[in-house]
């Protein structure tokens, strides 16, 4: 028997294996066992394949193609699916803001449209100057004869008429305007009116909306002649209350004075000839009655394409009292009042007695009453003009009234105004 | 070699496989071959610790789950191939990171088993209380008498036995520090212990085996004597 070995401490183990327990384990009876052979060889099978199967050679990039633009572009593309969206949706949104500031950079921010009820318009008059100029063609094409201007040109007649800040207003209107082909027919079907050779051109007389609609040929536009065909103007007007609401009105550039001298007609494109007050109304019952089927194609050519100011325009009638047509020109609340169906006071079918009212007065315009049926407007040289206003305008034209009241319009000393004659 | 300062004393490791004698390479140069892509490097890795790591694996499966040993063995191979990428040098000898895997294998399989106890709830750090006096008739280990190693042979199947006593973690504990020979400090970071954890497994596993075995041996010794 041999004796107790101590434990192994040569080792420097803070505790050494026990000898004894190590040599039993190295007689134990599993001391020589070994893995079955078969096992050994699937083992070594496995670590072949599995090193031949991360040996595939990797597609590489081509040679030419290892610069630093092209792994990038590679990366970028190759990167994964649910990446590309985002990225794409991002650079999309930042090529389209950008192309959107670039495109508005300067722009003026345009007004907004306005949603009023539509005028009718009374029937454009029909002159002596109507033929010549109705026959002169589209007033992009070219310049109107210098016979039917007269001895005003077209240019200096916009330039006299056009303010610097209505120009600027205007020019996304113009860009809009030339680029929709389904406009220009329409305009320039209509007929023109005659500019009268007395033309005052100190009187300018056109707003925003008319800037907007003036891209060729305001003057031209402006200056028409009276239509060819009458009916045919009148027919398209009469078709205007039908169409959407549209933004305000144009009035009449030139003012004409009092007496025979042609009355501006507001609507600068669809305007009619200006024509005598007392033969409107006439007119525009006699073009309500016969129609044109023609004229009516070219309101339907307008609806559709939506030039909302230009059908606002249309609307405007020429038969506005001379006073107001000068004061729409500044814009609203006079805008409100212009669209109104401004007929003489002979021709309106009622009865217009101011009464005791306190009329609005305005330097060095005319006096104007709120009546119960409409509204009431005296020139100052006591001609009257009256103005239907359905229920549901008041509203609007209340609003309108009272900008006049805190502006520049002064209730004038109650005054019963002599009954219209 | 590394010298490291832990819980409170000096250590010298061998982080990486020492030296061998017949100049083949060492398991690290072969394992990062192998990860090149040479087959061979894993062949010669596994003719190197084929034997020593099937007994670990049987060892610490035990007679209940002898049979799952080759597939143990074998999963734990399979790892090695598929984690062969992964596989640093510095962090720890291939043979320790070896037979971690092993061990990892052989637990979740006693695990699931029902066989694997808890050290805590096996007692393996209550303070032991020895029942009697270890045996102190150890023949010598180095005699080549026949005697001799018919005794060392029978005190070998015995240790079989008291191995399949002692808690795994106690168990493999024990085997990989008395068969295969890794420090203790290695013991604790292969298997995520403390350094005092895996010294007091290793402290109860021997305590325990040397009662076994003198209880066992004791009267074999005498009967031999006699």
């Amino acid at each position: 028997m041999s004796p107790d070995l101590p434990p192994d401490t040569a080792s420097g183990e803070p505790l050494p294996p026990d000898a004894h327990l190590r040599a039993a384990l190295r007689h134990a009876p599993d001391a020589q066992a070994q893995p079955d052979p078969a096992l050994r060889a699937a083992i070594v099978r496995a670590a072949h394949e599995a090193v031949q199967a991360g040996a595939q050679p990797v597609p590489r990039a081509a040679p030419g193609a290892s610069s630093t633009l092209g792994a990038l572009w590679r990366r970028f593309w190759q990167a994964p699916t649910p990446a590309r969206p985002v990225w794409a949706a991002g650079l999309a949104a930042a090529v389209v803001a950008s192309l959107t500031l670039t495109l508005w950079w300067g722009e003026p921010v345009p007004p907004p449209v306005r949603t009023e009820p539509p005028l009718p318009a009374p029937a454009p008059p029909a002159t002596e100057a109507a033929a010549p100029q109705a026959q002169s063609g589209p007033a992009t094409q070219g310049q109107p004869p210098a016979a039917a201007l007269g001895s005003t040109s077209a240019a200096p007649a916009r330039e006299a008429v056009a303010p610097a800040a209505d120009a600027a207003v205007a020019a996304p209107a113009r860009k809009a305007r030339a680029e929709s082909p389904a406009v220009r027919p329409s305009t320039d079907a209509r007929p023109r009116a005659a500019l009268p050779a007395t033309v005052p051109p100190a009187a300018p007389a056109i707003d925003t909306a008319a800037q907007s609609r003036d891209q060729a040929g305001p003057a031209e536009e402006r200056t028409a002649a009276p239509p060819a065909s009458p009916p045919m103007a009148a027919t398209a007007t009469a078709t205007a209350p039908a169409l959407p609401p549209a933004a305000p009105p144009v009035s009449a550039a030139p003012v004409p004075p009092q007496g025979a001298v042609p009355r501006p007609g507001p609507s600068l494109a669809a305007a009619p000839a200006p024509m005598a007050a007392p033969t409107a109304a006439p007119m525009a019952k006699a073009a309500e009655a016969t129609g044109n089927a023609k004229a009516e194609t070219a309101a339907m050519a307008r609806r559709q394409s939506g030039e909302a100011q230009a059908v606002a325009a249309d609307r405007i009638v020429a038969s506005l009292p001379p006073t107001l047509a000068q004061r729409a020109a500044t814009g609203e609340p006079w805008r409100t009042l212009a669209r109104l169906n401004w007929q003489p006071a002979e021709a309106a079918a009622t009865t217009a007695d101011p009464g005791p009212s306190a009329p609005w007065q305005h330097e060095p315009g005319g006096m104007l009453w709120r009546m119960p049926g409409g509204m009431l407007w005296r020139e100052p040289d006591g001609r009257q003009w009256f103005a239907p206003v359905a229920p549901a305008e008041w509203p609007a034209l209340d609003a309108a009234l009272q900008l006049l009241r805190r502006s520049d319009v002064a209730p004038a000393a109650p005054a019963s105004p002599a009954p219209p004659r | 070699m590394r010298t490291l300062f832990r819980h409170g004393r000096l250590f010298t490791m061998a982080l990486d496989d020492p030296p061998r004698a017949d100049g083949a390479p060492d398991d690290a140069r072969l394992m990062a071959a192998y990860a090149a892509g040479d087959a061979r490097a894993f062949e010669v890795l596994y003719e190197r610790h084929q034997g020593a790591l099937y007994r670990f694996v049987r060892r610490v499966l035990g007679p209940a789950l002898q049979a799952q040993t080759d597939e143990v063995f074998q999963d734990t191979w399979l790892r090695v191939v598929q984690s062969r990428d992964r596989y640093r040098a510095e962090g720890a000898s291939f043979r320790t990171w070896l037979y971690t895997l092993a061990q990892n294998r052989a637990i979740d399989l006693l695990r699931r088993s029902g066989r694997e106890v808890s050290p805590e709830r096996a007692g393996a750090n209550e303070p032991l209380t020895p029942e009697g006096d270890p045996w102190q008739d150890w023949p010598d280990p180095h005699a080549a008498a026949h005697d001799e190693h018919l005794f060392w042979r029978r005190a070998g199947e015995q240790l079989l036995r008291c191995l399949d006593e002692l808690p795994a973690a106690q168990r493999v504990v024990f085997l990989m520090h008395h068969d295969d020979e890794c420090t203790l400090d290695d013991i604790a970071r292969a298997l995520e212990l403390g350094f005092e954890t895996a010294k007091s497994r290793l402290r109860y596993a021997m305590s325990k085996l040397r009662l076994c075995m003198g209880a066992y041996l004791g009267a074999a010794a005498l009967g031999r004597s006699s």
